[in-house]
């Protein structure tokens, strides 16, 4: 058993870090009146240390951060493309039922060189925003990898 | 506790925020807005910097998010975040770690309340000890240097282990252990000086 008082750091490592600590300095702690006093009292200490309220802010953090970061691409995306159904719909409906006689015989009377032009100006459009898409989503990984 | 650094929550949460899903990241600022309040509290004085502060990690934790590689838990990495934005505003401020020479003058008051016997005399001045002791904690806490009540607060209030504290401030384990020895031992002895002081 050690014959000499602990020092401060033996202390604390008694109290925090029990399972460090060798057997010569457990054995002076059981038999020291003073040592245990002391470490008693860092027990005592941290016990009520860890019982003080945790601090917490008085304003809405999350509120004002959210507000400084751009709009959620997801949720943009998602009106948008509910609005892109909608007006499709609304559209192809309005033209079956103001022009669906016209438009049966469209295919009959147009010239086969203007159904190709249609075609490929739609494939042309539709190529166009796809690429548009793609730049898109890069720059925004892009961004957030900085 | 165990350490669990690749959490599937963390996971499903940072995917969502860099895949547009802004919103997802209101919930990463609710799970760990606790442990970044205990560090920008304790290392700001000031309660209107703090505000700023706040702000300005979180925004930060946004904009990097894409660098995050799950090596740490994600709290861990935000507390990271958190304490080294508050390191820069002290360094700009020189608030840091008490100079080396102050509290000198402590030391031999303190040898003596120390080395007696026993800290208190009887029975009853622990008692007493004890009751005033919740009183005059939180102000003698305040009275620490910001990195001192930094650790002793993530040790002891955040429950962190050693591991954890290292990697948010990104100092050695060992200088992690010694800085807590010495906050511990500060402020046992500031409690006690003002005790005796109050009560003689
Ligand atoms: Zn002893």
């Amino acid at each position: 058993m050690r014959k000499e008082h602990l020092n401060d750091i033996e202390i604390q490592q008694y109290v925090f870090q029990k399972e460090d600590c060798d057997s010569g300095l457990i054995s002076h702690m059981h038999s020291c009146e003073t040592c245990r006093s002391q470490a008693e009292h860092y027990t005592f200490l941290f016990k009520e240390f860890s019982q003080q309220e945790k601090p917490v802010f008085d304003f809405d953090l999350a509120g004002i951060v959210m507000e400084q970061l751009p709009q959620s691409e997801v949720a943009r995306e998602k009106t948008a493309s509910r609005f892109l159904v909608f007006s499709v719909i609304f559209s192809v409906s309005a033209l079956l039922y103001f022009g669906g006689n016209q438009l049966l015989n469209l295919f009959t009377t147009i010239k086969p060189l203007s159904i190709g032009l249609i075609i490929i100006s739609v494939l042309g459009l539709f190529g166009f925003l796809s690429a548009d898409m793609c730049r898109q989503y890069r720059a925004r990984v892009k961004a957030l990898n900085f | 506790m165990e350490y669990k650094v690749n959490n599937p929550a963390d996971r499903f949460l940072v995917d969502k925020v860099l895949s547009g899903d802004t919103k997802a990241f209101r919930s990463i600022m609710k799970n760990t807005e606790g442990l970044v309040a205990q560090i920008v509290f304790k290392m700001i004085a000031n309660k209107e910097d703090r505000k700023d502060i706040a702000q300005d990690i979180y925004l930060k934790v946004f904009q990097k998010l894409g660098n995050f590689r799950f090596q740490a838990k994600l709290s861990t990495w935000i507390a990271q975040i958190a304490y080294h934005t508050c390191l820069n505003y002290l360094e700009k401020r020189k608030l840091l770690l008490p100079d080396p020479g102050s509290g000198q003058s402590h030391e031999e008051i303190l040898e003596k309340l120390i080395s007696q016997p026993d800290i208190f005399n009887n029975e009853t001045e622990i008692l007493f000890y004890k009751k005033e002791l919740s009183g005059i904690l939180g102000t003698e806490i305040d009275k620490l240097p910001p990195v001192y009540k930094t650790l002793i607060s993530l040790y002891h209030h955040e429950e962190l282990n050693y591991t954890e504290i290292a990697e948010i401030t990104q100092l050695p384990e060992g200088t992690v252990k010694s800085y807590l020895f010495r906050a511990r031992k500060t402020l046992r002895d500031n409690l006690l000086l003002t005790y005796k002081k109050d009560a003689l």
